[in-house]
């Protein structure tokens, strides 16, 4: 009987002991993560290893993805209301001043030195600098990238070959050039986006048109804001924008989503689009395209300032007001490894990586370098992410509005309510009064 | 119920019954506090908002600017334009759904073969949910995607640009509403006609009546109270067309299809200019009011009068 007693004594004893080897191992165990953002490649292709890390780590991630736009406008109520249901938010870098002015986001360089902070896991330095800069603020560090992206210039080699083009048109003049060789009514040459929404619409793409002319949405950002939009180049850069568009742009293109340009590149109907270069994987789906094997890869065409190819990084924050700062902070961390980027890059279809060692990576090049004789397709991905500008987006949290003004007159101009002249006066003028009204103008 | 919500509203002169209403309204009393927390508390709360500059995009703390917004709004060309347009959606689509309703009630009421299949088919629309209906019809829309231009264009119609040309966009939204209420309105009228005796068409018949005239004369003024009914009640949910607009044109080409109520969406949501926003939905609940108040009298007198 006292054999018994001391047996189960010593069971209960041991008992805290072997939880306590437990908490060390899966130091997490309880801990629930609340992850908010939409089904960008990067976080389609994490999602299935996430099991892993919960496993690891003891940790639950729960995942709540909405469409792009829907997703924005969420976040950014939640963020600013304060309402702490999320505790690690992705982010386009086009938001980052509004995020880091709000405090919505804590300083993920805050946790470099933590004691459970692992510099070897997240390499920091390995990650492509122009990413981390438009994931930053201020000379802050708030986020971290997980997709570096561009636009490049995607064609169909039979239709230039046929028409006798040899090479890709290097300038808007160019582009012009060869369009009566290229379009016809059965198989238009090219499709743009054309909706206005901020996040997925016509300014990702007409941003390039203006920069590649030479304009600027400012004076002289951020010192004089005085709006400049409808500068001589910023006009003439309108004009080809719809003079493309709508001479040589297929039935409807005004009014296409970035879905549509893709289908319509996937499809072969149209014989070339500017679009994301991180969309190849979905143009050349080996069971949804017709052209793959028969597309090639460009910078995109430049006005007098040369091509501006357009760029965006989405990235990972941990959220301010989240109680479990550090969990989310492991996971992050965890998240944008290297081993996790690889594997997301070679298990799903998501190229737009954001470290400098995977663009180099024998594996990763194997699988992304399409070429059918029109180029390299990494190869016209690094040079329009090298010539792609920073401020593609100005660094300016007032730029959702400006970006849903000039949506507006673009679409004006291309349906032909306005001129490219008056649609822009009318935007300089709705900027103006919308910076006057918010303070930044005096 | 409804005579306990015109008592509720005072019309009887009763003392007795003044009293029962008294007794109801006591058990009433925490539903009617719950509703005007979650109604009247959020309105009084947009009141407050739209007289002040919160915005998160401004470096400035939000202060109050009075009548500012409102002020900012009589210059805002893009609301003045949503006025109209809000206007259009509320009335179009509710005649042509009249119009079109009635006339498949009276093809669902003939004994006609494969009526049943038939019925089905018309009813169909009611039961799809408005996105699955806006992203049906966006297709539609879309030439490179859609049919509908490829099979205007095989009765030789060349199809116009329904995503594309501001006015061709208006009518785009019109005829989803059109496509997805008309159902609700045909149901509603046949349920009217069906409760029509027979007696009145033989009677019609014996006098010599054709199948038109009958409807002309019998089925037409029968049911004049219930286009009323109908109309007023479609008027009051006609502003809930927002989803379709949101997925087919999401208010463009450059902003035609634009409501009141979108454009408060986008000024608030996409823009995050909370003050500017709650001011244009404070105009949007003030339209309501001029609109609702006098169908909901109307609605309750028609209620009334068949109670």
């Amino acid at each position: 009987m006292r054999l018994k007693i001391i047996t189960i004594l010593v069971c209960l004893l041991m008992l805290p002991v072997s939880g306590m080897a437990q908490d060390s191992d899966r130091p997490y165990e309880g801990v629930t993560l609340n992850f908010f953002y939409f089904p960008l490649t990067y976080i389609s292709g994490l999602q299935p290893l996430v099991p892993e890390f919960e496993e690891a780590t003891g940790m639950t991630v729960e995942f709540e993805l909405l469409e792009e736009q829907a997703s924005v406008q969420k976040a950014q109520l939640e963020l600013a209301s304060g309402a702490g249901n999320f505790d690690v938010v992705g982010i386009q870098s086009g938001n980052m001043p509004l995020y880091a002015q709000g405090g919505w986001v804590t300083p993920i360089e805050d946790f470099y030195d933590a004691e459970y902070a692992d510099a070897d896991l997240l390499a920091i330095d390995d990650f492509v600098g122009s990413t981390m800069d438009a994931l930053a603020f201020g000379g802050t560090q708030y986020c971290l990238p997980m997709f570096a992206a561009t636009t490049i210039l995607y064609y169909r080699l039979d239709t230039f070959e046929a028409a006798g083009i040899e090479s890709p048109p290097a300038t808007y003049d160019e582009l012009l050039e060869i369009a009566p060789l290229l379009h016809s009514d059965e198989l238009p040459m090219i499709a743009l986006r054309g909706n206005p929404p901020a996040a997925p619409g016509n300014i990702w793409i007409f941003n390039s048109f203006f920069h590649g002319e030479g304009a600027s949405y400012f004076a002289d950002f951020p010192d004089d804001l005085t709006p400049t939009v409808n500068s001589p180049e910023a006009i003439r850069a309108l004009t080809n924008f719809v003079t493309v568009k709508n001479n040589y742009g297929p039935e409807g293109v005004a009014a296409f989503v970035y879905d549509d340009v893709v289908t319509s590149m996937q499809q072969g109907t149209v014989v070339m689009v500017i679009d994301g270069a991180p969309l190849a994987g979905r143009i050349l789906h080996p069971d949804q395209s017709k052209v793959a094997g028969n597309l090639g890869f460009a910078v995109m065409p430049g006005g007098a300032a040369g091509p501006k190819p357009g760029f965006a990084a989405h990235g990972l924050c941990v959220v301010a007001n989240s109680e479990k700062q550090e969990a989310a902070y492991k996971f992050v961390e965890w998240a944008m490894s290297f081993d996790t980027m690889k594997r997301i890059s070679l298990e799903s279809p998501h190229v737009a990586v954001s470290r400098n060692s995977l663009w180099e990576d024998a594996d990763f090049i194997a699988k992304y370098d399409y070429n059918y004789g029109g180029g390299s397709f990494i190869k016209a991905y690094q040079d329009s992410l090298n010539a792609a500008p920073a401020d593609h987006f100005p660094p300016f949290a007032a730029w959702p509005i400006i970006s849903e003004i000039m949506g507006q007159a673009v679409q004006e101009a291309e349906i032909g309510v306005k001129s490219p002249e008056q649609a822009l006066n009318d935007a300089n003028n709705l900027i103006t009064q919308f910076l006057e009204d918010e303070g930044y103008l005096p | 119920m409804v005579s306990l919500v015109a008592k509720a509203l005072g019309r009887s002169e009763d003392p007795e019954s003044l009293a029962s209403s008294r007794a109801h309204l006591k058990y009433l009393a925490p539903s009617i506090a719950l509703l005007l927390v979650l109604t009247i508390l959020p309105m009084l709360f947009t009141l407050y908002l739209s007289t002040s500059s919160l915005s998160y995009t401004s470096p400035r703390p939000p202060r109050f600017i009075g009548l500012r917004n409102y002020e900012r709004l009589l210059d805002d060309a893009r609301f003045l334009k949503s006025i109209p347009v809000s206007l259009l959606f509320i009335g179009a689509p509710v005649v042509v759904q009249l119009f079109l309703g009635f006339i498949v009630a009276v093809i669902m009421n003939e004994r006609l073969p494969y009526m049943r299949w038939l019925r089905f088919v018309f009813v169909a629309p009611m039961v799809i949910p408005p996105i699955a209906m806006g992203l049906m019809w966006r297709i539609l829309y879309t030439p490179h995607l859609g049919g509908l231009n490829y099979f205007l264009g095989l009765a030789g119609i060349d199809g116009p640009g329904w995503l594309t040309d501001p006015n061709w966009a208006l009518v785009a939204i019109i005829m989803v509403a059109v496509w997805g209420w008309t159902p609700f309105v045909g149901l509603f009228f046949l349920a009217v006609m069906q409760s029509i005796p027979d007696e009145l068409y033989e009677a019609g018949v014996i006098d010599g009546a054709t199948w038109v005239q009958s409807v002309r004369h019998i089925t037409l003024p029968l049911l004049r109270p219930t286009f009323a009914f109908i109309g007023i009640f479609r008027v009051i949910e006609a502003l809930g067309i927002f989803p379709i607009i949101y997925i087919v044109t999401n208010g463009g080409p450059a902003s035609a299809t634009e409501t009141v109520n979108f454009y408060g969406f986008v000024s608030g949501f996409n823009n995050l200019r909370v003050g500017y926003a709650s001011a244009i939905i404070v105009v949007f609940f003030v339209m309501l009011f001029v609109i609702v108040v006098p169908a909901m009298r109307l609605l309750l007198s028609y209620i009334q009068v068949s109670d």
